[in-house]
């Protein structure tokens, strides 16, 4: 580096402040970021780079063709909002950001040359930041195929599922059962099962009143906001919703559409089977979930891959017994791809990293009138080396007011990551 | 001349680290809060960029100490120090000023 270039790096440094961009078209490319997967954490953490930095050079790589937003996709099940109302499309940060997409499916990652391979392509990364999502795993449900789906959709990705479940459930026969089951915790969205009974309970309600909802819920008790949920079923849906804790389905009846635990066969009209979860196969199939577990461990400081250099994750797939007990909701993953996008620019740019700050908020209704919402703000903890939630606290009660900021709460995050 | 710039290059290294880990500090404590604050003007959740620093952080403080009520507000600011709820209203008062 000669004088000239060195003082055209201290001049573009310092114009690399707060609004990252005031400077950018001066500052030199000082590395490559690819992303797998354009959801929750891999659009914030390529939003965080381009805030910071543009001139860092982001590709993402996602095989669809658009975003289909996971929170709210119960409100799509619950026919008060349609599919087009949570998609949508990821032009703005092609155009306005400059962020490459390369629509297609990761295969593999050569981490010696730093290379991801996809069905067409092959991408160089200086660092690799992975947001996959989650896995959903039959594997403990007997006598499940390929075919099940249709008969048992688990709609837990917001995408072809959601649609059919929503419409299964609006054109069901009156008089017969609806039946939900939940997974053992952890799993994505902890809120998201009993959002979606209270929204079903209160569609039947309303248009399908012979027809009953059963819960078949592998945990022993509600997992998030149980009183709320609880308070709320007894008081509108106490006719229609019947909840049974420890009751986890283990097989299926493929012919009748009925869902089996240990003690009961429960035959149904819609069968909305949510099967437990893992990190995505990708992980595990490049070696970067340890033996034994289900999630990919991090460093919860900077969301490092604990396994290979220049490798980050974050969003559903990482483990909880690694970065801490936080749930594993979108705003979660938002906030992980906002400290990963930091910790990475301060690497490319040789300055320090600071202590990760994250929030969570998740609103879930109880009617098409009223929500409820439990909130948090997390630290990290440098004894521990993890994240801890150092406030944290539920709504008061069901509430319009609440509703309103659920939905406009999502537009603002879909803005945050997607305009 | 070089012993000049020696020391121009030595001094702006100092100052451009330092502003740089003070912008990093607040974009790091800031950027959660773009979650739910965004730029809709007809939203139930406030858009509050380019409003008074003084007048955020004396907000923040308030839900802090429940004086104002909100009771996610409450519980968010719980969640940090005042030095850090200042440079968040620094953030959020920047905010909207400079193309972005």
């Amino acid at each position: 580096m000669n004088r000239r270039e060195l003082i055209r790096y201290f001049l573009n440094l310092s114009l690399l402040g707060t609004f990252g961009n005031i400077g950018s078209s001066y500052a030199k490319n000082i590395g490559k970021v690819v992303i797998l997967g354009a959801g929750w954490g891999g659009l914030s953490a390529a939003k965080t780079i381009k805030r910071l930095n543009p001139s860092i050079d982001v590709t993402i790589i996602e095989k669809n063709n658009n975003f289909k937003s996971c929170p709210m996709s119960n409100w799509v099940i619950g026919q008060i909002k349609f599919m087009e109302d949570i998609t949508f499309s990821y032009k703005t940060l092609k155009e306005k950001y400059s962020i490459n997409f390369v629509h297609d499916e990761a295969k593999s990652i050569d981490y010696n040359r730093k290379i991801v391979s996809t069905n067409n392509y092959k991408i160089y990364y200086d660092k690799l930041v992975l947001s996959p999502g989650i896995e959903l795993d039959y594997s403990n449900i007997e006598n499940w195929n390929n075919n099940s789906s249709k008969q048992f959709p688990a709609a837990w990705k917001a995408g072809k599922e959601t649609i059919l479940l929503s419409q299964q459930i609006k054109n069901i026969d009156d008089g017969g059962v609806v039946g939900i089951s939940i997974p053992l915790s952890p799993y994505r969205c902890p809120p998201g099962p009993y959002e979606r009974a209270s929204l079903i309970a209160s569609y039947l309600k309303r248009n399908k009143r012979r027809t009953k909802l059963i819960i078949l819920d592998a945990n022993e008790k509600i997992v998030s906001k149980g009183k709320l949920f609880k308070e709320s079923w007894d008081k509108y849906y106490s006719n229609i919703i019947e909840y049974r804790p420890n009751s986890g389905v283990v097989g299926i009846d493929n012919d009748n559409r009925t869902l089996i635990t240990d003690f009961d066969d429960i035959k149904c009209s819609v069968a909305n089977l949510i099967p437990r979860q893992t990190s995505a196969a990708f992980l595990k199939k490049n070696n970067l979930v340890s033996e034994g577990q289900n999630w990919a461990s991090v460093n919860a400081f900077d969301f490092s891959s604990i396994i290979e250099k220049d490798v980050f994750i974050i969003g559903d797939s990482t483990s909880q017994i690694s970065v801490g007990r936080v749930p594993k909701s979108g705003y979660i993953a938002n906030s992980m791809g906002k400290v990963c996008g930091l910790a990475i620019v301060a690497e490319l740019s040789d300055f320090e990293k600071i202590t990760p700050s994250m929030i969570n908020t998740c609103y879930s209704l109880i009617s098409p009138e009223e929500g409820i919402s439990v909130s948090a703000v997390y630290n990290y903890d440098y004894k521990d080396k993890k994240i801890v939630s150092v406030s944290s606290g539920l709504s008061p009660k069901p509430s319009s007011d609440i509703k309103a900021n659920a939905w406009d709460w999502a537009q603002n995050i879909w803005e945050d990551m997607l305009l | 001349m070089k012993v000049i710039l020696f020391f121009i290059i030595l001094f702006s290294n100092i100052i451009v680290f330092s502003v740089l880990a003070d912008d990093y500090k607040m974009n790091s404590l800031s950027f959660p809060c773009l979650g739910c604050h965004g730029t809709m003007n007809n939203s139930s959740i406030p858009n509050i960029s380019g409003l008074d620093q003084d007048y955020i952080y004396s907000a923040l403080l308030d839900y802090k100490s429940e004086e104002r009520d909100h009771y996610i507000m409450q519980i968010i600011a719980k969640g940090y120090k005042d030095d850090e709820l200042k440079i968040i209203a620094k953030y959020f008062s920047l905010k909207g000023t400079v193309d972005e």
